[in-house]
């Protein structure tokens, strides 16, 4: 009953100053937006980077020949691959029944045309199940092709890589890689140029069959890694666990795409906490303001918390009273926080944000691209997190105002004018 | 006398301002009986509000004791003083001190709202008590919206709404015009006289202290006289 009474007088002394109370809540509520807004725009990086990562580097689960992660020797490789590809694919649609699971090899060398030589980071993969898989069948430059299965002799150059060996589709290149016992030579003929943006893959990557990276290698059932591809990534800590209870694990490593790429999740971990640090100082900031107004508000109502205490409210009622309105105006401030930054943030999932005039040509994580085009994706946990440290700051930031009003000896108030 | 209702004994209230000690009350014996119109009354700086104060158990003696409704203050922590308050006594002040926010009728509700009455009961005795004090048809007027007298008979209605067993009024008609003076002393006997209400005033006022039914002169922090009429 009189906490109604409290909460009425609460809610009368946000409404009696109305414009002050406003400017409060829309700092809290601007402060709020961005953290909102910034958050799922990162989000939307994030994401964009590790299915780019995932599907181009390495996949959700990666299986490669055990110390293949700390030691990545080209001929540290898992034999048998497409046994173990057929047991892996058993085993994770057994909890994923959508995920697809393809072989990739991985040859250094070097690449010989007519004119130069270079090195080269040669990838040998499935062109077919690639192409559902990651986008490089989609960066191939106007004037080539994407690989065919079965195609053992084209190959994909990356398009500063054929600058620096001055060739073009239709031209040919020699690989030379140490094989098995021997360096091992072989005749390419360039099927297109590959353009992704990243100086990395674009002035030392070829793409070819896998076929022809095995043979490059003498190898001719091998893998550097067999990557599984799940729909859901939530579902990489089942898959990992059921992927090494199938697979002999004396001989092999199973990873998750954290431990496969660690440059790249670190980058995404980093990141993510130095914003939190900005959002951190941002609420403290608010929440600064917020303390300075209810304080000189506090100050402005002085007699009025004397004559409350004269007519018998309590000390810790006074409190309540203040308190509430650092409920009620972090409430407000939090419900149009979150509204600003649904409505800042629904055009940038929708229409993305388009940095390609910024990023140049070289903006990668880990030799993953960063899209051009970030579209935002919402961060729900991180959303509901920011609205409730808002609001609670809010309320933490009445604190010191509400113990100095109870803490009013009433006939020295009641003389303040 | 009738039964005591305040039990005043060897009451002293020394102050400090900055080097000097400033004595408002030197020894002062008072009791006051249920059904009283008492006005306290001296020269600024007697000890008028000083004592008004220590029977409102809104400050604390320095030594002495002073009993409400048999209750003794001293010894009593910020909580129960303010219990006290809210069920015993009722204040009306010299400068109104209406809460501004809130309408007449709800600063008349806020001691009721307090104590946890239920809405029913709250509605009944402030709409009567309104009545009372001639305020229908304002019950939703802000302080700001009404006069000096208004608001001084706001004040009234919500010092004497809980029925409390004594009301402690300082100056109450310092601020106000002769008129509207007036009518507010007529309408404080008259809910002495219906509803027996304990009314104790320290005033400067000849018009308070004709209407008083007992004096009590104070000078320099003492009892002068006391006269009951």
């Amino acid at each position: 009953m009189a906490t109604a009474g409290l909460l009425r007088i609460a809610a009368r002394n946000l409404r009696r100053n109305l414009r002050r109370t406003l400017i409060t809540g829309f700092a809290i509520s601007g402060g709020l937006g961005l953290m909102i807004w910034t958050d799922n725009l990162s989000e939307g990086t994030y994401s964009g980077l590790i299915r780019r990562g995932v599907s181009e580097q390495a996949g959700h689960v990666v299986i490669q020949a055990d110390g293949y992660q700390s030691d990545p020797d080209m001929h540290r490789l898992v034999e048998g691959a497409h046994a173990v590809e057929q047991t892996v694919e058993q085993a994770v649609r057994t909890v994923a029944p959508d995920a697809r699971v393809v072989s990739r090899v991985t040859v250094q060398g070097l690449l010989q045309s007519a004119r130069n030589t270079s090195g080269v980071a040669l990838l040998g993969i499935d062109p077919e199940q690639e192409a559902t898989i990651s986008t490089w069948h989609q960066k191939v430059v106007e004037g080539g092709e994407w690989l065919t299965k079965g195609d053992d002799r084209s190959v994909i150059l990356g398009e500063k890589l054929a600058e620096t060996l001055e060739v073009e589709p239709g031209d040919k290149v020699v690989l030379m890689a140490q094989g098995e016992d021997e360096v091992v030579s072989r005749l390419f003929r360039v099927r297109g140029l590959l353009r992704t943006g990243v100086a990395g893959i674009d002035g030392f990557m070829a793409l070819t069959t896998l076929g022809a990276a095995q043979g490059a290698l003498e190898r001719e059932d091998a893998a550097t890694m067999v990557t599984v591809h799940l729909s859901d990534p939530t579902m990489v800590p089942l898959a990992v666990s059921t992927i090494s209870a199938a697979v002999p694990t004396d001989r092999l490593e199973v990873l998750p795409w954290q431990e496969a790429l660690p440059e790249m999740y670190q980058f995404t971990v980093m990141d993510r906490n130095s914003a939190r640090a900005m959002f951190f100082v941002i609420g403290v900031i608010v929440a600064m303001g917020v303390l300075n107004t209810v304080l000189m508000s506090v100050m402005e109502r002085v007699r009025e918390f004397g004559v409350m205490l004269a007519l018998g409210t309590r000390p810790s009622q006074v409190f309540r009273v203040i308190l509430l309105e650092g409920v009620l105006l972090g409430a407000i401030g939090a419900l149009f926080g979150l509204l600003m930054g649904a409505l800042a943030t629904w055009p940038a999932m929708t229409y993305g944000i388009d940095y390609a005039a910024m990023m140049g040509d070289n903006v990668d994580v880990g030799g993953v691209t960063v899209d051009a085009i970030v579209y935002s994706k919402w961060n729900w946990p991180g959303t509901a997190a920011f609205c409730l440290m808002a609001w609670l700051m809010t309320i933490l930031s009445t604190v010191w105002p509400a113990w100095h009003a109870a803490r009013l000896e009433p006939v020295q108030a009641m003389r303040r004018t | 006398m009738a039964t005591p209702i305040v039990s005043v004994r060897d009451l002293k209230r020394t102050y400090q301002q900055g080097q000097i000690e400033v004595h408002a009350l030197r020894g002062v014996d008072l009791e006051i009986g249920a059904g009283e119109f008492t006005a306290l009354m001296g020269p600024s700086g007697s000890g008028k509000t000083t004592l008004l104060n220590q029977i409102g158990a809104l400050d604390s003696p320095s030594s002495g004791s002073v009993m409400v409704g048999g209750e003794e203050l001293s010894g009593m922590d910020k909580s129960a003083r303010s219990d006290l308050r809210l069920n015993r006594i009722g204040f009306v002040f010299q400068a109104y001190n209406l809460i501004p926010v809130l309408s007449a009728y709800e600063n008349a509700e806020f001691v009721l709202m307090m104590r946890g009455v239920s809405e029913k009961d709250r509605r009944e005795r402030v709409m009567a008590t309104l009545a009372a004090v001639g305020l229908e048809g304002m019950e939703h007027r802000l302080p700001g919206e009404l006069s000096g007298g208004q608001q001084q008979r706001v004040a009234v209605a919500r010092a004497i709404v809980g029925q409390p067993a004594l009301v402690l009024a300082d100056e109450p008609t310092a601020n106000l015009d002769s008129k509207t003076g007036n009518d507010l002393i007529d309408l404080m006997r008259r809910l002495n006289a219906d509803q027996g209400v304990t009314f104790v005033f320290a005033t400067h006022d000849p018009k308070v202290m004709e209407a008083a039914r007992r004096v009590v002169s104070l000078v320099d922090g003492r009892i002068e006289s006391d006269q009951h009429k």
